[in-house]
């Protein structure tokens, strides 16, 4: 693999020299923040179950609109007999032949 | 701060906040070193810990002990960092009149074959200087010198910790190092211009 030039290497093993700035424990107060907001958010949250919710509710409002549509349009379409095409040719029929 | 980790995570899905302050301690030092080695500049250090942890709560659902949870943690911790590195998109544009009189006799002193241990004040000017040329580096680049170089860690720990391929960390180090050592040479042609 590539290796670094020596005097990087150099420079790095001097860097680590550096005092690690990490801090072992959080600030005052950091960890009382952090998991009550952490709590206010889970509480907030929706739940694992409401993705699955909110897609049936939707599916169930498709099919209960789409029912109603074809049920609709079922009742207005005529009822097509030889007898009432049109209201003229269904009189003449009835008077010529009765 | 020692914990019975299963326990602490069976509490915090009931939702005990005693046990989230718990937590939070417990891992507060290794998140806290992954961010400060990877902070971007004009980011507050605390401010990226509690967006850290705050994920971390979200996500506690999807952990499912495939690895052990600090590389969870770890992955986590990695990948908000390399985003928040991602996000600041202009890189500082490194200049010779920017080094510092501190910095510009660590590259003097590093030049000569010199084997002595750096005085607190020559460590410091390293690590600002190094991180002067880890700054032009991608973010995954940077993430890789700090881990494998300064770190010390092995592959297989940058692997765990990342949860990136073995292949793709060796292609991402090659490059790293590559790129570090050019970076390194025009500094020092523009030291001594």
């Amino acid at each position: 693999m590539n290796q670094l030039d020596p005097e990087l290497k150099r420079l790095i093993r001097w860097a680590r020299r550096h005092a690690d700035p990490s801090a072992a424990a959080p600030p005052f107060g950091f960890a009382v923040r952090v998991a009550a907001q952490a709590r206010a958010e889970l509480l907030t949250a929706e739940p694992p179950w409401g993705h699955r919710l909110r897609w049936g509710a939707a599916l169930l409002s498709l099919f209960v609109v789409g029912g109603g549509l074809a049920l609709w349009s079922g009742q207005r379409a005529p009822t097509n007999n030889a007898y009432n095409v049109t209201p003229a040719y269904y009189l003449a029929a009835r008077s010529i032949a009765p | 701060m020692d914990i019975d980790l299963a326990d602490c995570l069976a509490r915090i899905r009931q939702q005990d906040e005693a046990a989230a302050r718990a937590l939070v301690e417990h891992l507060y030092p290794a998140v806290s070193k992954i961010v400060r080695a990877n902070l971007p500049r004009r980011a507050a250090v605390e401010d990226l810990m509690q967006d850290i942890f705050l994920k971390i709560f979200s996500h506690l659902d999807q952990f499912r002990g495939s690895v052990p949870f600090e590389h969870w943690v770890s992955r986590i911790a990695v990948n908000h960092c390399i985003n928040a590195l991602r996000a600041q998109r202009v890189r500082p544009e490194w200049r010779m009149a920017d080094l510092s009189e501190e910095q510009a006799d660590v590259i003097e002193a590093i030049a000569t074959d010199d084997t002595r241990d750096p005085h607190p004040g020559e460590a410091l000017g390293a690590r600002e200087l190094l991180e002067k040329l880890l700054a032009q580096l991608t973010p995954r680049e940077r993430m890789l010198i700090q881990l494998l170089e300064l770190e010390d860690r092995t592959i297989e720990e940058v692997r765990q910790r990342t949860g990136w391929s073995a292949v793709g960390v060796r292609v991402s180090v090659f490059r790293a190092r590559k790129k570090l050592n050019r970076l390194y040479q025009e500094m020092k042609e523009q030291g001594k211009a």
